[in-house]
C-alpha cells in the first residue's frame, strides 16, 4: 500500500506542476502580447487555451477546474486595472470573469470526459484482445490438461503476471501448473484438497465448475487483486471461456469412453450369444437322452451317474437360456411385450415352476385380496421370480421358510422373496447383481452359477423402470425385493 | 398308433423316437416340412410331434394345411424364445406345446392328455365333470366345491365350462375370448383376466397356489385335470 501512496503522490505533484507551469507560461505569453498592444480578448483566449491543454494532460476534473480558477485570478492580477491587485475597477470585468470561468470549466470538463471515454475504449479493446487470443488458442486444445496449460500461458502473457492453475484429477491427486515469466512448471502432487483450498483462499482465484463440481482453480498473484476487482467482467469472461473449453474436452472424453465401452460390451454379448446358441441344441439332446436312460436303466450304479448327467445338463440349459436373455436385454434388442398382467397369475406360475423339482421346500405366499394389475412383460417378470425363488431354495433346507409377499405402495407394487436360511456375506451385497460375480459364501457341493441369475433379474427390473434390492435378515437368511411401477 | 416326428435335429428325433417306442408307440420321422407333408398325406398318422423351426417350411403353415383336411392331434415343440409362435401355433389348431428342453415324463403326460381329450370329443361329452373336490353338472349348470354349491355369473360359468370341457389343454387368450365373447379386442384381455381372478377366488383355496386353473404366462390358461 505504501508503494501505491508514493506513486499517487508523485502523480499529483507531476500534474500540479503541469497545471502551474502552463498557467505561468500563458501569463508570460499574455504579458508579451499586451506589450505588443493586442487587446484583452486575445489574453482571455490564451488563458482558455491553457485550461484546455491542462485538462488534456491531467487526469480528472480537478486540475481543469483549478486551472480555470487560477487563470481568472492571474488575469485579474496581471491585466485588469488596478494592476497587480485582485481588485477590479471596471465592474464589467465581473461579467468577463464569469463567462471566462464558465467556458474554462466547460472546456476542462468536456476534455476530461473525452479523455475518460478514450481510456475506456482502449481498455475494452484490450479486454476484447485478451478474450480473443484466449478463445482462439483454446480452440486448438485437445484435453483438459492442455486447456489448463494453454490458458495459463495465455493469461500469463496477456496480463504479464504469474499464474497457477490447479487441476483436480481425482480425489487424491492434483496437478499444479505454474507459469512464471512465461516458463512452464508442471507438478503432479498428491495434495490434500484442504491444503489446496487454503492456497486458493490466500490468492485471488477463480474456481472452474463443471456440472456443479469444481475441477480446477486459476490462481493469480496477490498484487493482481486490484486489477481483478476493477475488471470483474473481464475475468468472469475469461473463466467462462476456460470452463467452456474444459467442459467440451470432458464431454468428448466421456463420449469416447462410452463408445469404447459399448463396443466392448457388444463384442462380449455377441460372443456369449453365439456360444450359447451353439450350446442349446446339444444340450437339448443330452438332457433328453440322459432322461431317457434314467427312465430305462435299472442298475443302481449307472442310474446315479445318469441322473447326475441329467441334473447337470438341466442346470446348464438354464444357464444358457439366462445368458441368451441377458445379452438380448443388454443390447436393448429384447422387444418388451408390456401388458397389464394380473400379479397373482405371474406369481403362481413362477412359484409352481421354481419349486417343481424341490417338492420338499415349502413356499408360502402373501397376496393382497384385490386383483393387482401391473404393466409388465409377464414372461420376463416370471423369470425374475423364478430366479429369486430358485435362489432362495438353494440357500435353505426344507425346514426353513420361504415367503413370497406382494403389496402395493404409493404407485409401486413391491415383490419380496424372503428366506431364513443362509445369509449373504455382507461384502457380497453390493456386487450381488453384477454379471459373473461369484459370492464368497460358498455352499458346499452346489453349483453356484456365475451369478448370472441375479444380474439378469436386475437387468429385467431396470428395463421395466423398477429397482431391485437385497439385504440380510436379522434372524438369518436374506430378503430380495423389487418394485414395478403400477 | 403311428406317430410322426417332424424335427430337423437328428439326435432330438432319436430320443423322442426312443421315448415313444418305450411306450410301445410306432414312429415315423421327417426332417423337413416337405417330407412330413408326404407322410401325412399317405400314412394313417395318429399324432404329429412338430418342431416349429424347420429348414424348409414354417411349422405354422404345416399346422394350417393339416387342419384343412384332418384333426390329427399335433403337439408343437419349440425353443423358449418363440413364445409368439407358440400362441400362433395353438391358434392355428395345435393341441399342445412343449418348450425345449422338455422332460420326457411331461412329454408323455401331454400325449396322454391329448389322446384322452380326442377320445372324449368322439364319444358323447359327459354330463357331469369331476376332478378332485370339484364337481360340475353341465346340464343343470351347478358347480359344487367339496359338496357345497358355488355361484357363478353366467359369463364366469361360460369361461369355466369352456376350460373344463378342454381340461388338460392350453386355451389361448384369443381362443377363450372368441368362444365366450364372440370377438377379440385387445381391451377384452383385461376383462378376461378379471373374470379369471374372480373364478379363481371362488374355486381356489389360495389364488396364488391354484389347484384347478393354471396360468401359462403369455399364452393362456389350462384347466388341471389330474
Amino acid at each position: 500500500m505504501l508503494t501505491l501512496d508514493r506513486k499517487n503522490y508523485s502523480n499529483i505533484i507531476k500534474q500540479c506542476a503541469v497545471t502551474i507551469s502552463l498557467n505561468a507560461s500563458s501569463t508570460l505569453l499574455s504579458l508579451m502580447i499586451q506589450h505588443l498592444g493586442f487587446n484583452e480578448a486575445n489574453i482571455v483566449v490564451i488563458y482558455l487555451l491553457s485550461v484546455l491543454i491542462t485538462s488534456r494532460y491531467t487526469k480528472g476534473y480537478t486540475y481543469g477546474i483549478v486551472a480555470s480558477v487560477i487563470s481568472i485570478l492571474s488575469f485579474n492580477f496581471f491585466f485588469t486595472i488596478p494592476l497587480y491587485t485582485f481588485k477590479v475597477e471596471d465592474k464589467s470585468y465581473y461579467f468577463t470573469f464569469i463567462v471566462m470561468l464558465t467556458s474554462a470549466v466547460f472546456t476542462s470538463a468536456l476534455t476530461s470526459k473525452l479523455l475518460h471515454s478514450k481510456e475506456m475504449t482502449d481498455d475494452r479493446e484490450k479486454q476484447a484482445h485478451i478474450l480473443y487470443s484466449l478463445t482462439s488458442s483454446l480452440a486448438k486444445t485437445s484435453e483438459v490438461l492442455d486447456v489448463a496449460k494453454v490458458s495459463s500461458k495465455c493469461l500469463s502473457n496477456l496480463l504479464v503476471c504469474d499464474i497457477s492453475c490447479i487441476l483436480a484429477n481425482d480425489k487424491s491427486k492434483s496437478q499444479i501448473l505454474t507459469v512464471k515469466k512465461g516458463c512452464f512448471d508442471i507438478n503432479n502432487i498428491e495434495a490434500d484438497w484442504n491444503e489446496i483450498e487454503i492456497f486458493v483462499k490466500n490468492h485471488p482465484s477463480f474456481p472452474i465448475k463443471i456440472r456443479g463440481k469444481c475441477i480446477s482453480y486459476i490462481c493469480f498473484p496477490q498484487e493482481m487483486d486490484e486489477m481483478i476487482e476493477s475488471n470483474k467482467f473481464l475475468f468472469d469472461s475469461i473463466v467462462m471461456q476456460i470452463t467452456i473449453a474444459m467442459e467440451r474436452e470432458i464431454l468428448i472424453e466421456e463420449k469416447e469412453n462410452a463408445n469404447t465401452e459399448t463396443q466392448n460390451e457388444r463384442f462380449k454379448n455377441n460372443l456369449l450369444r453365439s456360444i450359447s446358441h451353439d450350446l442349446r441344441t446339444p444340450l437339448t439332446r443330452i438332457t433328453g437322452a440322459s432322461e431317457m436312460l434314467y427312465h430305462s436303466l435299472k442298475e443302481d450304479e449307472s442310474l446315479k451317474l445318469v441322473s447326475e448327467i441329467y441334473e447337470d445338463s438341466r442346470w446348464l440349459t438354464k444357464l444358457v437360456e439366462n445368458i441368451l436373455s441377458l445379452t438380448r436385454i443388454q443390447e436393448g434388442r429384447l422387444a418388451l411385450n408390456i401388458k397389464k398382467e394380473a400379479v397373482e397369475e405371474i406369481v403362481a406360475e413362477s412359484i409352481a415352476r421354481a419349486s417343481k423339482y424341490y417338492p420338499d421346500h415349502k413356499v408360502s405366499i402373501n397376496l393382497p385380496d384385490e386383483v393387482l394389475f401391473v404393466p409388465m412383460d409377464g414372461k420376463l417378470i416370471e423369470q425374475v421370480l423364478i430366479n429369486l425363488v430358485d435362489n432362495a431354495i438353494k440357500h435353505t433346507t426344507p425346514q426353513n421358510e420361504i415367503i413370497v409377499s406382494i403389496w402395493p405402495e404409493g404407485g409401486k407394487v413391491w415383490f419380496e422373496v424372503y428366506n431364513n436360511g443362509l445369509s449373504i456375506n455382507e461384502n457380497d451385497i453390493p456386487n450381488l447383481f453384477k454379471m459373473f460375480y461369484v459370492g464368497s459364501n460358498k455352499i458346499p457341493d452346489s453349483r453356484h452359477g456365475m451369478g448370472l441369475g441375479l444380474s439378469i433379474c436386475k437387468a429385467i427390473i431396470n428395463y421395466h423402470g423398477g429397482e431391485i434390492y437385497a439385504e440380510n435378515n436379522e434372524e438369518g437368511g436374506a430378503t430380495f425385493k423389487f418394485y414395478l411401477k403400477a | 398308433m403311428l406317430f410322426l416326428i417332424v424335427e430337423d435335429d437328428k439326435q432330438i428325433r432319436n430320443f423322442i423316437n426312443f421315448s415313444l417306442k418305450s411306450q410301445n408307440y410306432d414312429c415315423m420321422e421327417a426332417s423337413t416340412g416337405k417330407e412330413a407333408m408326404n407322410i401325412i398325406a399317405t400314412q394313417n398318422i395318429s399324432m404329429i410331434i412338430l418342431d416349429l423351426g424347420l429348414p424348409d417350411m414354417d411349422g405354422i403353415d404345416i399346422i394350417k394345411t393339416v387342419r384343412g383336411f384332418s384333426d390329427i392331434p399335433i403337439i408343437v415343440v419349440s425353443s423358449r424364445d418363440q413364445d409368439n409362435e407358440k400362441v400362433e401355433a395353438l391358434d392355428a389348431g395345435a393341441d399342445d406345446y412343449l418348450t425345449k428342453p422338455f422332460s420326457i415324463k411331461e412329454f408323455l403326460a401331454r400325449i396322454r392328455v391329448v389322446f384322452r381329450h380326442k377320445g372324449n370329443s368322439r364319444t358323447e361329452a359327459p354330463k357331469i365333470y369331476k376332478v378332485a373336490d370339484l364337481e360340475i353338472d353341465l346340464e343343470k349348470h351347478i358347480v359344487l366345491l367339496e359338496g357345497k354349491e358355488v355361484h357363478f355369473t353366467p359369463m364366469e360359468y361360460n369361461v369355466l365350462t369352456l376350460l373344463v370341457k378342454n381340461a388338460g389343454k392350453v386355451l389361448t387368450h384369443n381362443y377363450i375370448l372368441k368362444e365366450v365373447w364372440g370377438s377379440y379386442i385387445e381391451s377384452d384381455m383385461q376383462s378376461l383376466r378379471v373374470f379369471m381372478a374372480n373364478i379363481r377366488r371362488k374355486l381356489e383355496k389360495s389364488p396364488a397356489k391354484p389347484r384347478y386353473i393354471l396360468t401359462e404366462v403369455g399364452i393362456g390358461y389350462r384347466f388341471a385335470d389330474e
